[in-house]
């Protein structure tokens, strides 16, 4: 079986985020990028799949400008395959990247498609529920536990106040949650080694897809700052706050 | 007794000194977790209430202690029943920070941390670096030229303090804050408490030099099959990165592989099979190029065949997971406990040598015994753990022979940053001449002539002379 992972270019996780002066949108310049964790993790549960002998061939997709290179180059370090670069100075919309992973999954016909349930940097977590929307494909999201088995792919998801198990019927679209696994480092020689792995650069018109804006970002803006806190003489003193002030405490204690 | 606390109460006001079981619920040594015994503990809030604070205590020959963050490891900060502990927690304020000249001007009791926050705040960066760094305080850090992880690029302590105002044992303040990168109008007093473990003067504010912040950072933890190797590695990466080699932390198999596999507090990024383990970071402005030529280093020393294998941080969270491996000293103390701990200098190319005749002379009379090694190998610093399954005196007066005495004949230290304190005071002639010893004494006797100032530390009893 054929698996597709596909993968973003995102602002690293650690990295303290600055807003542009013009607050047009977050300061990118020389700042560390990093695989989304998220995607992180769904290269790792392909590994794990293919290291288990149930996937045979990893293909890695990402979207986005030449630097996104790198990103393919990290997952194919870790165990992917081969890659494809569809390259654009745009920053796709998730129903434009939904389209274009629909392009390479009618061409590339794997048996699962694993993505990030989300990007840290946009937080939209569309991409997967439109991909399978776009394919008529069964959808496994959030999953915190994969199996493949007779076909099925057995999908754990963690919903609100427990999990939730799924069998999906292949092909089929699965979106990862954190802890799904603890994504491995990439290994030297395996750096080394990715270097040589195939990478096919494509075009949206190469596959056809006209990139759409339906959105524009009008600001970005930081989080208030937090402000300074106060003491109080008394538990009286700091009830009467947090009732009276911060509004915590509705009833009467006791 | 009483008059001297009432007049210090006077001063500080009733909330700042502490006695009985307030003082007993603090211990002064974290590794042991004893109740500090001190009569009192005083915090005074300013140089001018700790300048009081000890013309009092020097009217009344009352002997004190200073502390910190009390993150040390030779029992510096430990107080007898007779001492008074003056605490700078309350001094913890970040005065002025100079984008343009790169300095930060800050009370004593600052947190490490607390500072380097407030250097990446305006895009510099404060470059001494340690695991205890949440903890441990500027004051102390001053105290004990403290070292850590980037001494390799930046220096130690002494080489971050550009200025120092210090309270002397008579409650005198002595204002040395220096802003200047250059200053040499007569001796440069600041050295003399640098390193002195407040057995000469209370540190309370100090001018810090702030370095241009590095942005880009590239982490690999790789291993190594031979010491030659590792030696070779260490010069490679020298040479290739370059100004931009930030840290080269070695750990040995013992403790690689206690942290990892054998504990299960750490999953092990390599298989633990190898002699040496090394986390090597470079430091950087530009993100592309400092990954491609860090990349490149690390590539050509496979190729050279100087380390056997390798993982590059992918991610910072990958990065903190390394540092988290090297940084666990709680993990280690939990799991050897107890230990004996030391931390020497030597030269790097004696140190294969020296730790494996260690190993073998403690297992002559432990069998069972575990010696555990970590270091900041480019320094030529070693921590070295040692466990028998318990801790005596006996025991420790063997173990210190055994760690001690074949530093002397190489020129080693037997501190390398973590100070003298109690622990390593009448070991101090193996890394001292008695000229040097000698000159340590009178400055002692000049600055501190009631002997009140960390009374028994640092300096080796009489007796042991």
């Amino acid at each position: 079986m054929k698996i597709i992972v596909s993968v973003k270019r995102v602002i690293d996780y650690n990295v303290k985020v600055r807003v542009k002066t013009d607050n047009s949108d977050v300061d990118l310049t020389n700042v560390k990028m990093s695989l989304n964790p998220f995607c992180e993790i769904a290269v790792e549960e392909a590994i794990r799949l293919k290291e288990a002998g149930v996937a045979s061939e990893i293909v890695v997709v990402s979207i986005g400008p030449n630097a996104v290179q790198e990103q393919l180059r990290t997952a194919m370090a870790l165990g992917a395959d081969r890659a494809i670069h569809i390259e654009t100075e745009m920053q796709p919309e998730p129903l434009n990247v939904a389209k274009l992973l629909t392009k390479i999954v009618e061409a590339e016909e794997p048996g699962l498609v694993i993505l990030g349930k989300q990007s840290i940097d946009s937080d939209n977590n569309q991409v997967g529920q439109m991909l399978a929307a776009l394919t008529g494909w069964p959808q496994g999201t959030f999953a915190s536990e994969v199996k493949i088995e007779d076909g099925k792919a057995l999908v754990t998801r963690e919903v609100d106040g427990g999990l939730r198990t799924l069998s999906l019927t292949l092909p089929a679209v699965v979106t990862t949650d954190l802890r799904l696994n603890e994504p491995r480092y990439a290994k030297l020689p395996d750096i080394m080694k990715a270097k040589r792995k195939p990478m096919e650069v494509k075009t949206p018109a190469d596959l056809n897809v006209h990139l759409k804006k339906h959105i524009s970002q009008l600001k970005v803006e930081t989080p208030p700052q937090r402000q300074v806190g106060i003491k109080v003489d008394s538990v009286d003193a700091l009830i009467d706050k947090l009732k009276n002030e911060a509004k915590i405490i509705l009833r009467k204690l006791g | 007794m009483d008059t001297l606390l009432g007049a210090i109460e006077r001063v500080v006001g009733e909330k700042n000194i502490l006695r009985g079981e307030d003082v007993r619920a603090r211990s002064a040594d974290w590794i042991t977790r004893e109740p500090c015994l001190a009569l009192a503990l005083v915090r005074p809030v300013s140089v001018g209430q700790l300048s009081q604070v000890m013309a009092l205590c020097y009217e009344a020959d009352q002997p004190v202690v200073t502390h910190g963050g009390l993150t040390g490891l030779v029992r510096g900060a430990v107080a007898a029943s007779n001492d008074l502990v003056i605490s700078l927690e309350r001094m913890t304020e970040i005065e002025s920070v100079d984008p343009v000249g790169g300095t930060l001007t800050v009370q004593a009791g600052a947190p490490l941390q607390v500072v380097q926050e407030a250097a990446e705040q305006i895009g510099m960066q404060f470059a001494l670096d340690l695991g205890a760094r949440g903890s441990c305080t500027i004051g102390g850090n001053i105290a004990t030229n403290a070292g850590g992880i980037r001494v390799i690029r930046y220096g130690m302590m002494r080489d971050q303090v550009l200025g120092l105002e210090v309270v002397l044992a008579d409650g005198s303040v002595v204002s040395s804050m220096n802003n200047m990168l250059k200053n040499n109008a007569g001796y440069d007093l600041k050295h003399m408490f640098i390193g002195s473990e407040g057995t000469l003067g209370i540190v309370t504010r100090a001018v810090l030099k702030l370095q241009p912040q590095q942005s880009a950072s590239q982490t690999a933890l790789v291993a190594c099959d031979s010491f030659e190797n590792l030696i070779g590695l260490l010069q490679h990466m020298r040479q290739t990165l370059g100004g931009e080699l930030g840290a080269f932390e070695v750990m040995w198999r013992s403790y690689y592989a206690l942290l990892t596999e054998e504990s299960g507090r750490h999953n092990p990024p390599l298989d633990t099979s190898s002699p040496f383990y090394v986390l090597i970071e470079s430091l950087g402005n530009d993100q592309a190029e400092t990954a491609q030529r860090f990349e490149q280093a690390i590539t050509s020393a496979f190729e050279k065949e100087l380390l056997s294998d390798a993982v590059i941080a992918s991610s910072d969270a990958q990065r903190d997971r390394l540092w988290a491996i090297r940084e666990d000293i709680e993990g280690l103390s939990e799991l050897i406990a107890p230990r004996f701990v030391f931390d020497i200098s030597l030269s790097i190319v004696d140190m294969n040598t020296y730790v494996n005749a260690l190993e073998v002379s403690v297992r002559d009379i432990w069998p069972d015994a575990k010696v555990v090694v970590f270091g900041h190998l480019g320094d030529g610093n070693l921590h070295v753990s040692i466990s028998t399954g318990e801790v005596n005196e006996e025991m420790r007066i063997i173990i210190e022979d055994l760690v001690y005495k074949p530093l002397q004949a190489i020129g080693g230290s037997i501190s390398a940053e973590h100070g003298i304190g109690i622990k390593k005071k009448n070991h101090l002639n193996i890394s001292r001449n008695p000229g040097e010893i000698a000159l340590m004494m009178k400055l002692k006797e000049v600055m501190d002539p009631k002997g009140l100032l960390n009374r028994g530390k640092v300096l080796p009893d009489k007796t042991n002379l």
